[in-house]
């Protein structure tokens, strides 16, 4: 009974990665440069690894975060793995910052948001330019801080949108 | 060994995180060739779709702006060819009034390109019409810009063209603007020239030269190019004037004999 619940549960997990795989597998292929604000994208990878360490828990985010890396890794075979263990990265530290601060509220949600592509591009960009900051400079300014300014006003106006009023408590 | 690594072996999530970084650096260090095939192998088989369809789409898209933009260039074409077709049956009355030949319509036939000299020595080309097409020796040749040549041979079933950068061709060309006439002829390479104009006359950078219509093979207003420069020997009596040519004369595929009726 219990194992059959716990299959439930996994299996349920397994098949909302793979959606989520495959939304952003149909983003990055014919919607990224649509989204795209000049230097600025979106990074819906990202935002989604976000909401599933938020919603789901620490451990299935640092497993997806390592499925969406391998997945975006693909573009840039060269560098297949350093995605993945960028994003599973990222997404234990979200979890830490999930668990020691408030994160109820959406300005502490666009921080987080915003931080999280910070990072990931920083990261990214040190591993693939071996640490030379007089190269990262000119790319982390303006394309990544950009990219984080839309990327959290995307995730905010998100957030707002599917925002589920409390219901009000009755009184007699 | 897990009293060892104390309060970091309690959480779960560390263990998680351990397995995918060891995972992440083992795929890292595999050698390239392996990566790039992996990496291939999979991107065939999870983007490659989306990448296909994303191209027919976007291509579908670009079709439909271009055939916007077609559309919109065959409405103000319409437009001009009524106003030409006015102007030209008007011409043809003061022409029948002064008693003047009429050039009365024209018949254009398309043809491809189906072998030319690799180096260029000799220019001319073989093209797919021939006599039993209604071609014939010396009917005028077009590309979709402007004048291409002249034919020098009809065969039954393809014709021989001698093209603008054939030494040997020459054709009387005019001045659009001022109407200064000269013959026009290959001057080298991708240039040709405006010979016996006189140094006084009016010929300036990006005047248009067309046909000058004086002789009896090319009809009057065929666009042949336009000058890129204008220069003066001193020792000479004419100026120098080069044209480039509208005509796309080493790459053209596809080209169109004018059979003009002459009343």
């Amino acid at each position: 009974m219990t194992f059959g619940l716990f299959k439930e549960i996994a299996y349920s997990k397994v098949l909302t990665f793979l959606v989520l795989y495959l939304v952003v597998i149909v983003y990055e292929t014919l919607l990224a440069d649509i989204f795209r604000l000049g230097p600025a994208r979106l990074d819906l990878g990202l935002l989604l690894l976000i909401y599933v360490t938020l919603n789901q828990g620490t451990k299935p985010g640092i497993i997806f975060g390592f499925g969406l890396g391998l997945l975006l890794d693909l573009m840039t075979p060269l560098w297949l793995g350093l995605d993945s263990l960028i994003k599973s990265t990222l997404s234990y530290l979200m979890g830490l910052f999930k668990e020691s601060l408030f994160v109820e509220s959406i300005f502490s949600k666009l921080l987080l948001v915003f931080l999280a592509v910070l990072v990931n591009d920083f990261l990214r960009f040190c591993c693939t330019y071996s640490f030379d900051f007089t190269k990262i400079g000119p790319i982390l300014w303006p394309t990544t801080l950009l990219s984080a300014v839309y990327t959290s006003g995307v995730a905010g106006l998100a957030m707002f949108l599917t925002k589920t009023k409390k219901p009000k408590l009755q009184t007699t | 060994m897990l009293r060892v690594l104390g309060p970091f072996s309690r959480n779960k999530s560390n263990w998680y995180l351990l397995a995918c970084w060891a995972l992440s650096i083992a795929i890292l260090a595999l050698p390239r060739p392996y990566k790039a095939s992996a990496a291939n192998l999979i991107w065939q088989i999870l983007y490659a779709p989306f990448y296909q369809a994303g191209e027919k789409i976007r291509g579908l898209y670009q079709v439909q702006r271009e055939n916007q933009e077609l559309r919109k260039d065959l409405a103000a074409l319409t437009v001009e060819n009524n106003i030409l077709e006015e102007e030209r049956q008007e011409n043809q009355r003061l022409r029948q009034l002064l008693e003047f030949k009429n050039i009365l319509d024209f018949e254009v036939i398309p043809a491809e390109v189906i072998a030319r000299d690799p180096n260029f020595r000799v220019n001319s080309v073989l093209i797919s019409a021939g006599a039993r097409l209604g071609v014939q020796r010396d009917l005028p040749v077009i590309d979709i810009r402007g004048l291409a040549g002249k034919v020098t041979e009809a065969f039954p079933d393809y014709s021989s063209v001698q093209m603008l950068f054939d030494p040997g061709f020459k054709v009387s060309g005019l001045v659009q603007r001022s109407r200064v006439a000269g013959i026009v002829a290959w001057k080298g390479g991708q240039l040709l020239e405006l010979e016996y104009v006189p140094s006084a006359a009016d010929v300036q950078v990006g005047d248009e030269i067309v046909t000058s219509g004086l002789s009896r093979i090319y009809p009057t207003g065929l666009k042949i190019g336009r000058v890129t420069r204008v220069s003066q020997d001193p020792r000479s009596l004419f100026k120098i004037v080069e044209i480039s040519p509208y005509a796309d004369l080493y790459n053209v595929e596809e080209l169109f004999i004018i059979k003009t009726f002459i009343q």
